[in-house]
C-alpha cells in the first residue's frame, strides 16, 4: 500500500487542528491504576470519547496526579515512551500501540472517480437527533451510526433505514445487505426498508440488488442509529435475466420454493401480443402450470386455481386476466416486482393453499416527472409518475386499454356485431409524513366487457382500494397497517330478445385490516407477528329481467356474510452461519354469519335434495358455523458451505373461500363460495427437501426440490351438477381428498451474453372420493388425477445479448397433455339413448410444445436524451404446432364428434414499441 | 347460455383452430354388452334386454344382442332360464322367484363370453299407494305415492306407460274409394289411442326419513296444452323396490347423461356396474340388475279435469270441387270431411290433410283393453 507522505502530513495536521480547536482540562489522581480508569474520567471530564484495543491496554497503568491540566498534556505524559500513540480526530481519541494510527483515508483515495473534495471530512458523524436520517452515498467514507454521548460499550446495536434509487428516489425492496462479508445478512421488506442487529464496532455493509450497482458502505456502530442508502442503477448489461435478487441467495435464503422476478426480467420473456404479461412468466417457473393458452389461472404445485393468493400491492385479485385470459390484469409498467411462495408461505400470509404470488407496484419517482408508454397490435399503455412534493410525496398512474375489435373484424361474419374491450387504471400515491410514518394509498380497477354477436354480454370488473401506514417504532420494532376494499363483480346480460331479456350479476366484496409487525430481536431472532381480518360478503347471484316486457322471474341467491380473521408470530432464527429456522404459526378463524337459510340433511346421507330436513333461519350477524385451526409455517436451511445448502419445510394452511368451476381455467361466470355450516374449509400441507448448489462463482445456480402435499376438503363437484344460481350449492359438490408430489430441477445462468434458465418438472396431482356418504364415489373411489395433472414440464428460457442494443430471447416449453373424460360409447339403456363414459379424466389431450422468439432492440443508450425507446418484435409459437386447448363433443345429426381445439394454432408475427419520457 | 357459450369459445379463439378429434382406439368402448333388467315374479314378468354399445362417434341405432342365452339362478342353486322372444328381449313371465332368496343373472353371448351379475336380494316392493296429480302452474304434475310398513325398502324407482286419447282435428263422413267420393259407413279415423313409455329416470328415497314413506314423488309432468290431455289420459306407473347400491346407480345414470360434453359442460364420469365379464374380467359391462316384487297402477285424468287446457292444432279446410275429387283425394294427401253445399246443389267436398282427419298417423285406432 502506499500513502502518500504528503497527504499523512495533510491527515496529521487535521487532526491536531482539531484537538486544538478546544483545549480542555483533565483532574484527576492515579496510582498503578488501570488505563480504564483514566478514560472514564476523561470521557466523564471533557466529552472525548476514547477508541482502543482492551486487550492492548490491559497492561498499561498509570500514575499521575492532574489538577486541571490540559487535555493534550495529560495524553503526551499518560502515553510517551512505552510505545503507546494516540490520536485526536474531533472529540475521539484513539489509542494504538506501536505507532500512530491514521483515523481514515479520503474518499478519493479508493476510489478517484468520486469528485468529493473536501478531503478533510472523512468521518461524517450521523447524528440520530438530525431530522433526517443521513443519506450515505459514498462507499469509502466511515459512517458513524449513534450517539458518541452514549455509553460506548461492547454489545449489539440496532442499524435500520431505507435503500433507495439514487435517480428517482424509490424504495428498492429485496436488497440484500450482508455485514463483513457474510456474517450477518438482511435483505429490505416491500418498502426498501431494513433493520440489522450487529455488534458495535466498524463493519463493511456489502449491499446486492438487482439491477443496482453493487456497492458498499463502512459504518461505525456506536448505538441505535439510521443509515439511508442510495444505489445507483446499472446501466451497462441491460439484458440480464435475474431472478433472484441477489446472488446466493437462494443458497442463505432459509424459505424454499420462492421465486422473485422483476419486471425486467418479465419483459424479456416473449409473449402472445409482444406485451409484457407478468402471469405468463409465473408459468415458466417450476412447478407452475396452467391448463391452456387461454386461461390465466394457474395451477401451482398441484393446486386447484383458487388455491393461490394473488395479492397486488396487499388487494386480493379474484380474476387476474383480461379477455379471458389472452392478457393478465396487471400493468407491465406500473408493476415492479412479484413474488411468488409456492412452499415456505410466510405466517403472515394465509387463506389459500398453494400459494401467494405478490405482486408489488413501483411507487412514483419522487425527483421528477417521467412516463412510459406502449403501443402494441392489441393494447396500448401509458403511465405517468412523478413528486408532488419532491421526495416526500409521488404519485404513478397508469392505464391500459385495447382495440381488439379490428381483430373481431377478422371474422366470418357471423360475428360482426360483436365487440370486446378491457381497460385498467393503477393509481398510487407514496407520501413520507416523517422518517418514521409513511402511508401508501393504492387503487387498482379492472373492465372487461365482450359484447358478442349472440345476443349476450358479458362483462367483469375488479375493484381494489386500500391505505397502508408503515410506522417505525424504533429501529428494532416496525409495523404496517393495511386496510381496504376488494370487489371482483361480473354480469352477463341479455336483451335482444325482450321477453326473456335477464341480467345476471355475481359479486364478491371483501373489507379487510391486517397489522404487521416486525421486531429485530437481536442478530439472531427476526420475530414477525401481527393479524389479518377479512369481512366477506358475497352476492352468488342475481337474476333478473333486463327489460320492462320481460317476463323473466327473478332469482337470487341469498348474500352470505363471513369473517376470517387471523393471528401470527413467526421468528426467523440464526442459530449459526450454517444453520437457520423460519419458524411460524398463524392460526385463523373464520365464522360464517347470518342472516341466512340453511337446509338440514339426514346425518349419515349424501347431502342431496332427496335428504333434506328442514330449513334453519339465522338472522343478521349471528354465527351459524364457524371453524378455526392452527397453520403451521416451518422452513430450515442448512448451508454445507458458500455454494450449497440443503432446506427443508413443511407447511399447513386453510382455505375458507372456494371457486366453483365446471372448467378447468378460470372463466369469467365462474362462482365463489364461501365454506358453510355443509362445506368445509380446505386443508393442506407440504413437505418439501431441496438442494441448492451454485457454480462458477454464483453464476451458475441450480436447485432440486422435491415436494409432496396432502389436501383436503378439495371441493369438486358432482356429475351433472349446475353451478350458476344454484340455490343450495352444497347438493352438487363433495369434499374430496388430494395428494401431489413433484420433484422440480432447475439450472439457472444469470449473467453473460447467454442466461436464461432450464426447469424440469415432474409433478403428479391426484383426488380421491371414496366416501359414498359425502356423495357420489369417482373411478371406484381410486385416485384419479386433477384436470391439471401434467406430469412432465421442460421450460427453456434463453436469452442471448449480441450488443447492448439487440438481443435475442427465446423460450421453450414442453407438457403432457391433460386429462380429461372422454365419451366412449352410446347405448339404449331405460327408454332413452345414454352415453359411457370414461373413467375421470382417464385420457389426456395431446401434449404440448411451443417455442416462442423475440428480437429486443433498444434506441441509443445515451443518458441524457428526453426519450428512450426500444423495439419487441417477435413471433410466438414459431413452430405453429397446433397445441389442443381441449378436446370436446358434440351431437351432430345422431353422430357425436369430437373436435380438438387450438387457441394459437399458428405462428404469430408480434411487434410492439415503447417509450419512455 | 350453453349456446353463446360455444360461440364465445369461438369468438375468443379468434386465431384458434378446430380440428377433428377422434377418439383413440383404446378408448373406444363400443361392442360393450349392456343388460338391463328387473327380475320379478310378479305378473309384470321378467324382461331382460340386451344390447351392444356403439362407438361414441357411431351413427346411433340400437344394436339389441340376440341369441344369448339367460338363466336366473339364485343362490341355492336353482336354474330358470328366460328366453328370448326378440331383438334382444329376453322374457320369462312363469319366473318364481323366493323373496328370502339372492339371485344373479347369468348370460352367455353367442361369441361365448360368460356374464354374471352379483348376487341381489329380492325386494318386497310395497304396493302404490296412489297415483296422484295436480296442477303445477298451468302444467299436470303426476306423482307416485307409496309406503312400506315393514320400513325396509327404502329406495324406489318409477317407470310408466302411458295411453292417452285424442281426436283429429276434423270429423270426416266421407271417404275416397275408388275413385269416387262415398259417404263413410263408420268413422274409425276420428278416435286414436297412443301408447309411449318412459324414457327418463324416476327415482325417489325416503332414507331420511324415520318411516318409509314416500309422499309425491314426481313423475312425468304434462305441459299445458300438450296433446296428451286433449281427450283422456292414463298412466300405468310401475314401483321397483331398490337395493342403496342399485339406487346410487340409478342416480348417476340419470345425472350422466343429462347431455353430452362440450368444454363448458359439467364433467361426468363413469358410472359402476354389478355385472361382470366372467370370461374376460378386464371386459367392461354395462348395466345394472336388480330383483324384487314390480307393483304397478293405473290412473286415468279426462280433459274435463284439467281446464282450461289450451290444446291447440292447426288445420285447414279447403273445398274441392266436385270435378277436382280425382286431383286432390287420388295420392291420398287430403280426405274429405264433409260435403260442400251450394243452394241447391253438391259443389264438391270440404277436406284437410292427412294428419287433420285421420288419427291413425299418430296411434292406433283399437282401442286398449283397459279403456
Amino acid at each position: 500500500m502506499r500513502i502518500s507522505p504528503l497527504l499523512i502530513a495533510f491527515l496529521f495536521l487535521g487532526a491536531y487542528q482539531a484537538s486544538a480547536q478546544r483545549p480542555v482540562s483533565v483532574t484527576g489522581t492515579y496510582h498503578e491504576s488501570p488505563i480504564s480508569l483514566l478514560v472514564a474520567d476523561i470521557e466523564s471530564q471533557t466529552g472525548f470519547r476514547f477508541y482502543y484495543d482492551p486487550l492492548q491496554v490491559d497492561s498499561l497503568r498509570v500514575t499521575y496526579a492532574f489538577r486541571n491540566e490540559n487535555l493534550n498534556t495529560v495524553l503526551d505524559k499518560v502515553f510517551t515512551g512505552n510505545g503507546f500513540f494516540f490520536t485526536i480526530v474531533d472529540k475521539r481519541i484513539l489509542i494504538s500501540k506501536g505507532r500512530r494510527l491514521q483515523a481514515s483515508l479520503p474518499a478519493k483515495f479508493f476510489n478517484p472517480s468520486v469528485t468529493d473534495t473536501s478531503l478533510n471530512v472523512i468521518v461524517e458523524n450521523v447524528d440520530p437527533l438530525s431530522p433526517r436520517p443521513a443519506v450515505a452515498l459514498l462507499e469509502n467514507k466511515v459512517y458513524e451510526i449513534g450517539s458518541t454521548r452514549a455509553e460506548t460499550k461492547s454489545g449489539v446495536s440496532t442499524l435500520a433505514g431505507y435503500v433507495r434509487d439514487e435517480k428517482t428516489g424509490e424504495p428498492i425492496p429485496g436488497v440484500s445487505i450482508e455485514v463483513d462479508k457474510i456474517e450477518a445478512g438482511v435483505a429490505t421488506d416491500q418498502f426498501g426498508y431494513y433493520s440489522l442487529s450487529i455488534p458495535r464496532g466498524r463493519h463493511i455493509l456489502s449491499i446486492q440488488s438487482l439491477g443496482k450497482k453493487d456497492s458498499r458502505r463502512i459504518v461505525q456502530l456506536l448505538s441505535d442509529g439510521k443509515l439511508d442508502i442510495e444505489l445507483a442503477e446499472q446501466i451497462i448489461s441491460l439484458k440480464e435475466v435475474i431472478i433472484s435478487a441477489n446472488k446466493a441467495s437462494n443458497i442463505s435464503n432459509v424459505q424454499m420454493g420462492v421465486d422473485r422476478l422483476n419486471i425486467r426480467s418479465i419483459r424479456q420473456v416473449p409473449t402472445a401480443f409482444g406485451e409484457a404479461d407478468i402471469l405468463r412468466v409465473v408459468l415458466t417457473l417450476p412447478g407452475v402450470k396452467t391448463v391452456g393458452e387461454a386461461s390465466t389461472g394457474f395451477n401451482v404445485r398441484g393446486g386447484a386455481t383458487d388455491q393461490n393468493l394473488i395479492l397486488y400491492n396487499d388487494a386480493t385479485i379474484f380474476n387476474p386476466a383480461h379477455f379471458f385470459g389472452f392478457f393478465s390484469a396487471f400493468n407491465p409498467d406500473v408493476v415492479k416486482d412479484i413474488e411468488l411462495y409456492k412452499s415456505s408461505i410466510p405466517s403472515k400470509f394465509g387463506g389459500r393453499l398453494s400459494s401467494v404470488l405478490e405482486i408489488n407496484s413501483r411507487e412514483g419517482n419522487k425527483r421528477e416527472f417521467s412516463g412510459s408508454a406502449g403501443i402494441g397490435l392489441l393494447t396500448s399503455r401509458i403511465s405517468f409518475e412523478g413528486p408532488i412534493k419532491k421526495d416526500k410525496t409521488s404519485f404513478i398512474l397508469g392505464g391500459r386499454t385495447t382495440y381488439a375489435n379490428w381483430l373481431i373484424g377478422l371474422l366470418p361474419d357471423e360475428f360482426e356485431n360483436s365487440r370486446g374491450s378491457f381497460g385498467d387504471i393503477d393509481a398510487h400515491i407514496s407520501h413520507e409524513i416523517d422518517k418514521k410514518n409513511n402511508i401508501y394509498i393504492n387503487s387498482y380497477f379492472s373492465r372487461d366487457k365482450f359484447n358478442l354477436n349472440s345476443d349476450t354480454s358479458y362483462g367483469y370488473n375488479n375493484t381494489n382500494v386500500s391505505l397502508k401506514w408503515k410506522h417505525i417504532f424504533s429501529n428494532k420494532l416496525n409495523s404496517v397497517f393495511t386496510t381496504g376494499y376488494d370487489r371482483y363483480n361480473y354480469n352477463i346480460q341479455s336483451v335482444r330478445n325482450k321477453v326473456n331479456a335477464y341480467k345476471l350479476r355475481f359479486d364478491i366484496n371483501q373489507y379487510f385490516l391486517k397489522g404487521d409487525f416486525n421486531y429485530y430481536l437481536n442478530a439472531d431472532h427476526t420475530i414477525d407477528f401481527g393479524f389479518n381480518a377479512i369481512r366477506y360478503k358475497l352476492n352468488p347471484g342475481n337474476f333478473q329481467p333486463a327489460d320492462g316486457e320481460s317476463l323473466v322471474a327473478t332469482e337470487m341467491v341469498p348474500t352470505e356474510h363471513a369473517m376470517e380473521t387471523a393471528i401470527y408470530v413467526g421468528d426467523r432464527y440464526t442459530i449459526s452461519s450454517r444453520l437457520a429456522v423460519n419458524a411460524g404459526i398463524r392460526f385463523s378463524m373464520f365464522h360464517y354469519l347470518g342472516p341466512q337459510e340453511i337446509w338440514g340433511y339426514a346425518a349419515g346421507l349424501p347431502k342431496e335434495e332427496v335428504n333434506r330436513l328442514d330449513r334453519k333461519n339465522f338472522g343478521g350477524g349471528d354465527v351459524i358455523q364457524s371453524y378455526n385451526g392452527p397453520e403451521y409455517r416451518l422452513s430450515v436451511r442448512y448451508s454445507i458451505d458458500e455454494m450449497t445448502s440443503l432446506k427443508a419445510a413443511y407447511n399447513t394452511s386453510r382455505q375458507y373461500i372456494h371457486m366453483l368451476s365446471n372448467t378447468t381455467a378460470i372463466a369469467p361466470t365462474d362462482i365463489w363460495k364461501l365454506s358453510d355450516p355443509h362445506i368445509k374449509p380446505q386443508r393442506g400441507d407440504q413437505f418439501s427437501l431441496g438442494v441448492y448448489r451454485n457454480f462458477k462463482s454464483n453464476t451458475i445456480e441450480t436447485s432440486l426440490e422435491v415436494y409432496y402435499k396432502n389436501i383436503r376438503d378439495y371441493l369438486d363437484y358432482k356429475s351433472g351438477a349446475t353451478l350458476i344460481l344454484n340455490q343450495d350449492i352444497e347438493t352438487d359438490v363433495i369434499n374430496t381428498r388430494g395428494k401431489a408430489y413433484g420433484v422440480e430441477v432447475m439450472i439457472k445462468k444469470q449473467t453473460g451474453k447467454l442466461n436464461g434458465w432450464l426447469s424440469y418438472t415432474y409433478s403428479r396431482t391426484l383426488l380421491q372420493m371414496d366416501d359414498p356418504i359425502a356423495g357420489e364415489v369417482i373411478n371406484r373411489g381410486e385416485f384419479y388425477p386433477g384436470n391439471y395433472d401434467k406430469p412432465h414440464d421442460v421450460t427453456f428460457i434463453g436469452n442471448y445479448r449480441f450488443s447492448h442494443r439487440f438481443s435475442l430471447s427465446f423460450n421453450s416449453t414442453y407438457s403432457t397433455g391433460r386429462p380429461i373424460t372422454l365419451p366412449v360409447g352410446r347405448y339404449y339403456y331405460a327408454g332413452s339413448a345414454r352415453v359411457i363414459y370414461s373413467d375421470r379424466n382417464a385420457y389426456r389431450i395431446p401434449d404440448y410444445f411451443r417455442t416462442d422468439l423475440s428480437i429486443n432492440i433498444e434506441g441509443n443508450h445515451k443518458v441524457h436524451q428526453k426519450t428512450h425507446n426500444s423495439w419487441t418484435i417477435g413471433v410466438y409459437n414459431l413452430t405453429g404446432r397446433k397445441n389442443p386447448y381441449s378436446v370436446y363433443f358434440v351431437s351432430e345429426n345422431s353422430v357425436v364428434n369430437g373436435y380438438r381445439l387450438s387457441i394459437f394454432g399458428s405462428m404469430i408475427p408480434f411487434v410492439n414499441f415503447n417509450i419512455r419520457f | 347460455m350453453k349456446k353463446s357459450w360455444s360461440i364465445l369459445t369461438i369468438l375468443f379463439f379468434a386465431l384458434s383452430c378446430k380440428q377433428n378429434y377422434d377418439i383413440p382406439l383404446s378408448a373406444v368402448a363400443a361392442d360393450l354388452l349392456v343388460v338391463e333388467g328387473y327380475l320379478t315374479g310378479s305378473t309384470q314378468g321378467t324382461t331382460i334386454l340386451l344390447s351392444k354399445s356403439v362407438a361414441g362417434s357411431a351413427e346411433f341405432t340400437r344394436n339389441p344382442e340376440s341369441g344369448a342365452i339367460v338363466t336366473v339362478i339364485s343362490e341355492s342353486g336353482t336354474v330358470q332360464p328366460v328366453d328370448e322372444i326378440a331383438d334382444g328381449r329376453y322374457v320369462s313371465n312363469n319366473i318364481v322367484l323366493d323373496a328370502s332368496e339372492n339371485y344373479k343373472v347369468h348370460i352367455q353371448t353367442k361369441n361365448g363370453n360368460a356374464y354374471e351379475s352379483a348376487f341381489v336380494p329380492y325386494i318386497q316392493t310395497p304396493a302404490i299407494d296412489s297415483i296422484s296429480w295436480r296442477r303445477e302452474d298451468d302444467d299436470i304434475q303426476i306423482y307416485a305415492n307409496t309406503h312400506d310398513p315393514q320400513n325396509d325398502t327404502r329406495y324406489y324407482r318409477w317407470d310408466y306407460d302411458e295411453t292417452f286419447e285424442y281426436n283429429s282435428f276434423f270429423y270426416s263422413n266421407y271417404e275416397y274409394v275408388n275413385g269416387s267420393v262415398i259417404r263413410r259407413a263408420f268413422n274409425n279415423i276420428f278416435t286414436c289411442w297412443r301408447s309411449g313409455v318412459s324414457s327418463n329416470i324416476f327415482i325417489g328415497s325416503s332414507a331420511k326419513l324415520t318411516n318409509d314413506v314416500i309422499a309425491l314423488a314426481p313423475i312425468l309432468r304434462i305441459r299445458n296444452g300438450e296433446v296428451k290431455l286433449s281427450v283422456r289420459y292414463s298412466i300405468a306407473v310401475r314401483q321397483y323396490g331398490l337395493t342403496k347400491d342399485a339406487f346410487e346407480y340409478w342416480e348417476r345414470l340419470k345425472k350422466n347423461t343429462e347431455q353430452l360434453g362440450t368444454i363448458f359442460d359439467p364433467q361426468p364420469s363413469a358410472n359402476k356396474t354389478n355385472i361382470t365379464c366372467v370370461s374376460n374380467p378386464a371386459e367392461m359391462v354395462v348395466g345394472y340388475i336388480s330383483a324384487g316384487a314390480v307393483n304397478s297402477r293405473r290412473i286415468f285424468i279426462t280433459n274435463a279435469e284439467v281446464q282450461p287446457w289450451n290444446y291447440r292444432a292447426f288445420c285447414e279446410e279447403i273445398t274441392v270441387p266436385e270435378d277436382s275429387v280425382e286431383h286432390y283425394f287420388a295420392l291420398g294427401i287430403f280426405i274429405p270431411t264433409q260435403e260442400w253445399s251450394g243452394v241447391f246443389t253438391r259443389l264438391g267436398y270440404y277436406a284437410s290433410t292427412r294428419s287433420c282427419v285421420d288419427c291413425r298417423g299418430l296411434g292406433s285406432n283399437v282401442r286398449p283393453s283397459f279403456w
